[in-house]
């Protein structure tokens, strides 16, 4: 079995947006070591691209709906981090949005060096 | 008190140069590191052929796109990457920093200097990928390009902007050629720009690198040479991006309408490297696990050399590529690919060099496709005998091991082929300019050395150069213009040589 057929099996253990668990049992049943492993790392990589990191500098800035907005029929996992001093990193899958203080000065350190 | 009008500019220059939108990051994920491989998932706006960059600058260049990820070869010790680890895209293509200051280094492909001399930072970004100029841009090769080697410019002569391969077993030589001619290039031809040199040593023993560099430097030829390393200890990718590196150097000279000669030694060890990184990207092997575009990897490559015209800056790009055969067979894979790409070859036959004939050159198997195109006026008119008297010889030679009664113009012809071969034999790390090349030849072409013995025609030409060079200068500048040799001309050499014939002492 390929990996084409492993990724269609992945599609198909979702019932919804949910993974379902009884079919999840029975393909894991059918498969060999190394199509499980293939299925796992798949599972998981529909996993990343239906959710999305956002990271804020302090709990004030929180404001669910604006995200829920921006992201709709996604997980949005909101995580807290100082560093960032202001603003906001928003990570959906591969794509990373730095809108915040610690970024601008990073930025401006390398243009420095250059 | 800054000038607002600087600031003004530094904004500008900033705005011009700042990607488009920072804040927007295309990032992957390390998902295996494999062999100087990364398969990283995610990076799902790269491109092909695009730099990427690791957490610990690392930099890699991205050979495979696949659905989900993608294939990246590392361009240096990748050894801390681990699963897991972040890789950015940088939206750069892969280029080489080239400036006039690369003259006289030592370099790896990315341009880094091995030479312990500082690093060179200004420059031109000149892209290791280039689409070769068109039909349009250029002019046919019609300019001499000298290796100082009598058998090469006599009977396979190779112009300026043409690829002439140099093809052979180990050890008969072909490295040595590429070498005499680079040496070659010191003298400056009167009326033609200097060639600038670059040498590409691929795979190849440091030892053996460092043997070159030392000689070039000995015969005063690096300060006109660039060297491009990757060695036998350096990574496939290093390995594969290294002739490409050297041509990318090569235009950057090209477009300021210089004349250069690349040495791509060798492309065999080139091939491996590819095939290495192909196995290990999972693509499709074929013929001898080669993978399918192996023809293209080369015939790319040595498309850009060229000769352009003076539109385009009058330029040129003439490539010796070198590839190694195993037991003299040039009928394998990548040597009959690369001999249908170039404009001919230079075959180093192993028996020849067994019997001491150095350099080994076959000329019964090696060709110019330019010809003539490629000579001197006096060149052509001493040479156009000698192949045919060659390949006679050869013919004839054969019969002459029965030992059987052989008719007078049969021993005359094979007695001449001996002479001719014999003036064809020249020592490494001395190319003679063209001058004394046309009197070696015109001497035994012209039956002057018919009388002497085989074994003294060495110790008669390197005496009759000096003899010409010491007291008839005149004559060497007649010859050394290139022009189409005259009776009266004729008749000088006849009258030099036959002076000097009698004062010369045979062993």
């Amino acid at each position: 079995m390929n990996k084409k057929y492993v990724k269609r099996l992945c599609v198909a253990s979702y019932k919804g947006n949910t993974l379902d668990q009884k079919r999840v049992k029975k393909i894991t049943s059918l498969l060999t070591r190394k199509e499980l492993k293939e299925y796992i790392n798949i599972l998981k990589l529909i996993e990343k691209k239906k959710t999305v990191f956002v990271t804020l500098a302090s709990k004030l800035q929180l404001n669910k709906s604006t995200f829920q907005k921006l992201f709709p029929n996604k997980k949005i996992v909101y995580n807290y981090d100082t560093s960032l001093i202001a603003g906001v990193q928003t990570i959906n899958y591969d794509i990373v949005y730095n809108l915040n203080v610690k970024n601008e000065l990073e930025k401006i350190e390398a243009s420095i060096n250059e | 008190m800054i000038d607002s009008n600087l600031i003004i500019e530094q904004l500008e220059k900033r705005l011009k140069d700042s990607k488009q939108d920072s804040k927007i990051q295309n990032i992957g994920v390390i998902e295996s590191n494999t062999d100087g491989v990364i398969v990283a998932s995610g990076l799902s706006q790269a491109v092909m052929g695009e730099i990427v960059e690791f957490d610990n600058n690392i930099q890699g260049v991205i050979l495979n796109l696949d659905e989900d990820s993608v294939s990246i070869i590392l361009l240096g010790r990748g050894d801390n990457l681990k699963e897991g680890d972040t890789v950015k895209r940088t939206e750069k293509l892969l280029s080489i920093t080239v400036s006039q200051d690369y003259l006289g280094r030592v370099i790896d492909p990315l341009g880094t200097p091995l030479d312990g001399r500082p690093k060179i930072a200004k420059g031109k970004e000149m892209p290791l990928e280039k689409i070769a100029a068109g039909v349009v841009e250029r002019e046919p090769v019609n300019s001499p390009l000298k290796t100082g080697i009598k058998a090469i410019d006599a009977m396979i002569p190779i112009g300026r902007g043409q690829r002439e391969l140099i093809i052979g077993d180990r050890g008969l030589g072909k490295t040595a050629v590429a070498i005499d001619t680079i040496i070659n290039q010191r003298t400056k031809v009167k009326g033609k720009k200097q060639v600038l040199c670059i040498y590409v040593a691929i795979g190849q023993k440091q030892s053996t690198v460092a043997q070159v560099i030392g000689r070039l430097k000995e015969e005063k030829a690096l300060d006109y040479t660039v060297v491009v390393n990757a060695g036998a200890s350096d990574p496939a990718s290093l390995q594969y991006l290294a002739p490409y590196a050297g041509c990318a150097i090569a235009e950057y000279f090209l477009e300021k309408g210089e004349d250069v000669l690349i040495v791509y030694d060798d492309l065999t060890k080139h091939a491996w490297a590819y095939r290495q990184l192909s196995l290990v990207l999972r693509r499709p092997a074929g013929r001898e696990a080669y993978p399918g575009d192996v023809f293209y990897l080369h015939s790319r490559l040595l498309e850009r050399a060229v000769k352009l015209n003076k539109k385009n800056g009058g330029g040129s790009i003439t490539a010796l590529p070198i590839i190694e055969t195993q037991a003299g067979d040039i009928s394998a894979y990548i040597p009959t690919n690369v001999i249908s790409i170039t404009d001919g070859q230079i075959f180093l036959e192993a028996d020849l060099f067994n019997s001491g004939v150095k350099p080994a050159i076959n000329s019964g198997n090696s060709v110019s496709r330019v010809g003539g195109s490629a000579q001197t006026g006096a060149m052509k008119s001493v040479s156009g005998r000698m192949r045919l008297e060659l390949a006679q010889f050869r013919e004839l030679a054969a019969f002459a091991q029965f030992g059987s009664e052989l008719d007078p113009s049969t021993v005359q012809q094979l007695e001449r082929g001996k002479r001719t071969t014999e003036i064809l034999k020249q020592q490494q790390y001395r190319p003679l300019p063209e001058a004394l090349e046309i009197l070696s030849i015109w001497t035994v072409t012209n039956g002057i050395t018919d009388d002497l013995p085989v074994e003294s025609i060495s110790k008669f030409e390197a005496e009759l150069h000096d003899f010409v060079k010491s007291h008839h200068k005149d004559l060497f500048e007649i010859l050394e213009s290139g022009e189409k040799l005259t009776e009266n001309t004729v008749k000088h050499i006849r009258k030099v040589t036959e002076e000097f014939k009698k004062i010369f002492a045979p062993i």
